[in-house]
């Protein structure tokens, strides 16, 4: 087991250096001047060179990218040039409003998906109605553009109704407000990621429900409920975490989106605004730090079958 | 769909009707919707109901009407011709960007899977790393390097889709490299390019297609949240994203603009969606 | 009802003069903090280290002051200096300081803070972002405890006028390199925190030393770009101000409103399709005017603008002092347009075909670019259009020269002298014009200069360097509580100073 997880650690470590180098070598493609960009307009010549040469723009790329790597390796992400300030610290203050995003999406939509998926497979066994119904939901919702879904729940609820803030983020010293602020990016991110969870439930709860040591537990007397959530259920799981993984780096896209939709001041805007302004230290920072997420749940993801199944073990 | 040349074409109409109703649902409606699309599509190449780039300032923002079906948008533009020329650019996008994916991710995932050892771990671990940027962001930092447009929005969402077919490509191999047929065939002494074309190549392009289907929703998509972006197509061509990104601060005055374009990307997804899954269904796999 | 239409006019009127003789009149009232969304958050918090606007919208007078200051009529006034003398061969300024002024650190402002800022903004190697303003400089000296000479090697008409720039703000000495996220002034305001991403937090500075200002507790800066969220976020009470980037179509929802008050106030921005002057096609003064005639300003004023702001044929607008209205130089006509074209070698079977780069996060750039577009087309000049991200304009447009035409607002106060610079984007190059401004430097007799300031904004029109649209007005729309807020301006300023809450 521990053999396995180094063996998988390594391999990330080297996915993670590939991923960055790519990264670098695209940004070096993209013309801009993040000296001109920080000094606006008009800006003197000598100001622009001089500014160059302090944040190391006149080295060699190679040089930049191997002095990069030294300093990720040493937990040291680099100076933004953007904002004059640490690229971990600007992380830490964007993730403690994204982090609670992504993971409140994903507690809500795996618990409203198990309801909709489980209620739509007793209902397909019951030959009811409904399972057609929620199965076609689903598969509604999960054609629908995130941007979109974001926009038009800020139109009926901030723009009309006056319900929720439309958008921006007070801050965690006012948790109330933040909190309300977070209500429709989580609704809609939600909205658009809980269709698939739910079908995947469907099937696989059916699946399970087909199988044999079902049907020897419903011999023995076992209520439906119980059969459902204690057996089906649990063998549904595997499935489940697989697309919950597989999800992950398109829940971050979402997320990506949805915080411009919404003004939020997370990793996606984070993101856009270091392009926008040709912030390479925080671009690739950022970025390092968005693949380390997908590859450290994806492989929580592989490790999570054992606990799941016991017959699956990692030699 | 219905004018390819099938057996089913051959039988008489009732047997007809009911194989079309044997086919998955998801499939159907999934068809039907890519049809109409594709129908739209081919439609706004020979007639429109106005010019779609023609402003008209003192009739902006109307609401659907006899002269404007869908109403106009800010520059007084007609929404629905703007919507049909939105489909072709959609669909172009999307078919190029599969294409690109699809070709690409079955030559690495032929390689992948049929060579194995270190010409598999080479590969997965590039396409592992690919893999590990979100598509979008991904598409993004290639567009805003080679600059915005029609091209580059292709090109970087097919580049974001190779993973993905690589993946499936690859094991798709593995399950009909062990094929009796493939062994029967490296036994004889076929040479390896011929055995990967003649026999791996057909044998796994159902999934393929299945998994084309998908990216071009997910595609379609991409392309939307570029443009949404202001990363894709150039203005003043319509494009379903940037149309919606262009109308947002208009919500207020006249919803229309902002609504129908949504609608639109949601059908396209919709459809692919369901016909991949139906495809799925008739193919007799399962994910 | 009986009333004619007359009277109901002259009630109105009444009512109208009643209401503003209330306004002037009445008295601030003290305490409250206020909230406020400007469009774009600015990359530092020094003006003298780079040339964004926002973080002269954000800090100037609020934060950080100057020797003198540039009020809403957009005359200089007084500000660390309490009163100054120009010599009488327009050489030698004398500036006496105001006493007892502290900076938010505690430390004490004096002639040594003075003379250190414009050392620094004089050495074009310091990192200052406009060393050129300071160029005549020759020497800043004290001259006893409170007073600060300052000799320039010949005159400058504009000097005054840059040392009331946000560029020539006062921080104290030796501690440039912190200002950038961190500015010490000596304002009303004095800076708390900049969340990056989302918000610059100032606070009352309790030791100000006008005794009575500021009457606000504390101000917030939030940086909401999208002018939907902007809208929503007034609605909902997020916000009391709109303060920058109000987009025509919310003003005009929002005058409707009577909870909210919409402000369209003149500006110095001026509202600009640059062309290539040093390549071709327009190189080709022939091009240039044709161009000139084949737009209708008056139709992208209606149809981009919704009416809001004055139509410009130069580089100045009527908020800028000697002001000359040439919106009249060129009017729309497509025949002479045309005839033009075809002179220049572009006929129906040869059409001109030009590329149009728009810099993508303006939105009002882009908006206009695409109506430019339509009508070059309608006048059979091929358009195409190529949207590119700021820093992307940044590089090819104004660094590079790589460009047919483009769209931006040159938001600078009293910038026409970058006409007399060749190597600027637009490569305009005209020895004569650059006399002609260096006549207008040294000129110092106000009405003298004045005349040359005018001949250089004929120049301009006459070679048809720009199409110059219009000035885009300052638009913000503020709740109804909100008083004393700035409506017209003279350089971009979200000025709080005096801005205070109604009960």
């Amino acid at each position: 087991m521990l053999n396995y997880v180094f063996q998988r650690l390594l391999g990330a470590a080297i996915t993670l250096l590939l991923a960055a180098a790519l990264v670098f070598g695209i940004l070096l493609t993209i013309p801009g001047d993040p000296a001109q960009t920080l000094l606006g307009l008009d800006a003197s010549p000598t100001a622009l060179a001089q500014l160059r040469h302090q944040l190391g723009l006149d080295q060699p790329p190679p040089l930049r990218f191997v002095h990069w790597v030294t300093g990720a390796l040493h937990g040291d992400l680099n100076q933004s040039i953007r904002y004059d300030a640490p690229v971990s610290r600007l992380l830490r203050e964007r993730l403690s409003l994204s982090l609670p995003l992504i993971g409140l999406t994903l507690v809500i939509s795996s618990l409203l998906a198990l309801w909709l998926g489980s209620a739509a497979a007793r209902a397909a066994q019951a030959r009811s109605g409904r399972d057609t119904w929620i199965t076609a939901g689903a598969v509604l919702l999960s054609a629908l553009p995130s941007f979109w879904v974001g926009l038009m729940l800020m139109l009926a609820f901030a723009v009309r109704l006056h319900w929720l803030p439309s958008g921006g983020f007070p801050g965690w010293q006012e948790p109330g407000r933040a909190a309300l602020a977070l209500v429709l990016p989580v609704a809609t991110l939600t909205l658009t990621r809980v269709a698939i969870l739910a079908r995947m439930v469907r099937s696989s709860l059916l699946d399970s429900l087909s199988q044999d040591y079902v049907r020897t537990a419903r011999a023995k007397g076992v209520s439906e409920r119980r059969v459902l959530y204690r057996h089906a259920l649990r063998n549904a799981l595997i499935p489940i975490v697989t697309v919950l993984g597989v999800q992950f780096a398109e829940l971050l896209t979402a997320t990506v989106i949805v915080e411009a939709v919404f003004s939020l001041p997370g990793f996606g805007t984070l993101i856009l605004s270091g392009i926008e302004a040709r912030d390479y230290p925080m671009v690739q920072g950022v970025v390092l730090v968005l693949s380390a997420l997908v590859v450290l749940v994806n492989l929580i993801v592989d490790l999570s079958y054992g606990l799941l199944d016991p017959r699956i073990s990692y030699g | 769909m219905a004018n390819s040349p099938s057996p089913a074409s051959l039988e008489k109409p009732v047997k007809q009707r009911r194989r079309w109703q044997r086919l998955p649902p998801a499939l159907r409606v999934g068809g039907l919707l890519v049809g109409i699309i594709v129908l739209m599509a081919l439609l706004s190449l020979v007639w429109l109901p106005a010019d779609p780039d023609a402003q008209d300032m003192l009739s902006r923002l109307q609401a659907p009407s006899t002269s404007h079906v869908l109403g106009t948008d800010q520059y007084g533009r007609d929404l629905l011709a703007r919507i049909l020329v939105g489909a072709r650019a959609s669909l172009l996008v999307g078919t190029v960007a599969v294409s690109i994916g699809l070709g690409s991710g079955l030559i690495f995932g032929l390689l992948a899977g049929y060579f194995g050892g270190r010409v598999d771990r080479t590969i997965m671990l590039l396409l592992e790393a690919l893999y590990s940027l979100p598509a979008l962001l991904l598409a993004m930092l290639l567009v805003t390097a080679w600059g915005p447009g029609l091209v580059s929005a292709m090109t970087a969402v097919g580049i974001a889709a190779i993973p993905a077919f690589s993946r499936v490509a690859r094991a798709s191999v593995l399950q009909v490299r062990v094929m009796p047929y493939v062994e029967a065939a490296q036994a004889l002494g076929a040479r390896q390019r011929r055995v990967l074309l003649q026999h791996v190549l057909p044998n796994i392009l159902g999934p393929m297609i299945v998994q084309a289907s998908l990216t071009m929703g997910a595609a379609v998509l991409i392309e939307a949240s570029l443009s949404y972006l202001g990363l894709g197509i150039q203005p003043p061509a319509a494009s379903w994203g940037r149309m919606l990104r262009e109308s947002q601060s208009f919500m207020m005055l006249s919803p229309g603009p902002t609504i129908f374009p949504g609608l639109a990307v949601a059908a396209v997804v919709l459809g692919f969606n369901l016909l991949g899954d139906g495809l799925r269904d008739l193919l007799g796999q399962r994910n | 009802m009986i009333s004619t239409p007359d009277f109901r006019l002259s009630l109105a009127l009444t009512l109208a003069l009643l209401g503003s003789a209330a306004y002037a009149q009445e008295q601030p009232t003290q305490g409250g903090r206020l909230t406020i969304s400007t469009s774009a958050e600015p990359p530092m918090l020094d003006p003298t280290s780079s040339t964004s606007a926002e973080i002269s919208s954000i800090m100037y007078d609020n934060v950080l002051q100057g020797l003198v200051k540039i009020a809403p009529s957009g005359k200089i006034e007084p500000s660390l200096a309490t009163r100054y003398q120009v010599s009488a061969d327009a050489k030698t300024y004398t500036f006496v300081l105001r006493q007892g002024v502290k900076f938010h650190d505690g430390s004490a402002f004096g002639p040594s803070d003075v003379i250190a800022a414009l050392k620094r903004a004089m050495d074009p190697k310091s990192g200052h972002t406009h060393a050129e303003y300071y160029a005549d400089m020759v020497s800043v000296s004290a001259s006893g405890p409170n007073t600060v000479v300052i000799v320039l090697s010949r005159p400058n008409a504009d000097f005054l006028f840059n040392l009331a720039r946000a560029d020539s703000v006062i921080m104290p000495e030796g501690k440039t390199d912190a200002m950038k996220s961190a500015p010490v002034g000596t304002g009303p305001f004095k800076f708390v925190s900049w969340q990056r991403g989302s918000a610059v937090t100032l606070e009352r500075n309790p030791n100000y030393y006008v005794k009575t200002l500021p009457y606000l507790d504390g101000v917030t800066f939030r940086f909401i770009s999208d002018p939907n969220a902007q809208l929503a976020a007034l609605r909902s009470g997020d916000i009391d101000v709109i303060g920058s980037g109000l987009a025509p179509e919310n003003a005009l929802s929002l005058k409707q409103d009577s909870n909210f008050k919409v402000i369209v106030g003149s500006s110095t921005n001026k509202l600009t399709v640059s062309m290539n002057n040093a390549r071709a096609p327009f190189n080709d003064i022939r091009v240039r005017k044709a161009v000139q005639y084949a737009i209708d300003k008056n139709a992208l004023l209606q149809g981009v603008m919704l009416g809001n702001g004055t139509l410009l044929g130069t580089h100045r607008t009527p908020n800028e002092s000697c002001y000359y209205d040439l919106s009249g130089q060129y009017k729309p006509n497509l025949q002479l347009s045309r005839s033009l074209l075809q002179q220049a070698g572009y006929t129906a079977q040869k059409p001109l075909k030009i590329t149009l780069t728009l810099p993508s996060q303006y939105v009002y750039a882009v908006r206009t670019g695409q109506a430019v577009a339509a009508q070059l087309n309608r006048a059979g000049i091929q358009t195409e259009i190529k949207l590119v991200d700021f820093s992307t304009w940044l590089k090819q447009v104004f660094q590079g020269g790589d460009y047919d035409m483009s769209v931006i607002g040159h938001a600078e106060p009293n910038d026409i002298g970058i006409y007399a610079n060749k190597n600027y984007y637009f490569h305009y190059d005209n020895q004569k014009f650059r006399d002609k401004f260096e006549k207008y430097q040294r000129t110092t007799n106000r009405s003298a200069a004045c005349i040359s300031m005018r001949a250089l904004q004929k120049q301009l029109a006459d070679d048809a360097v720009n199409v110059w649209v219009q000035e885009l007005p300052y638009m913000a729309a503020l709740k109804n509580r909100v008083g004393g807020w700035w409506n017209d301006h003279p350089l971009p300023s979200l000025n709080v100073t005096q801005t205070y809450l109604r009960k």
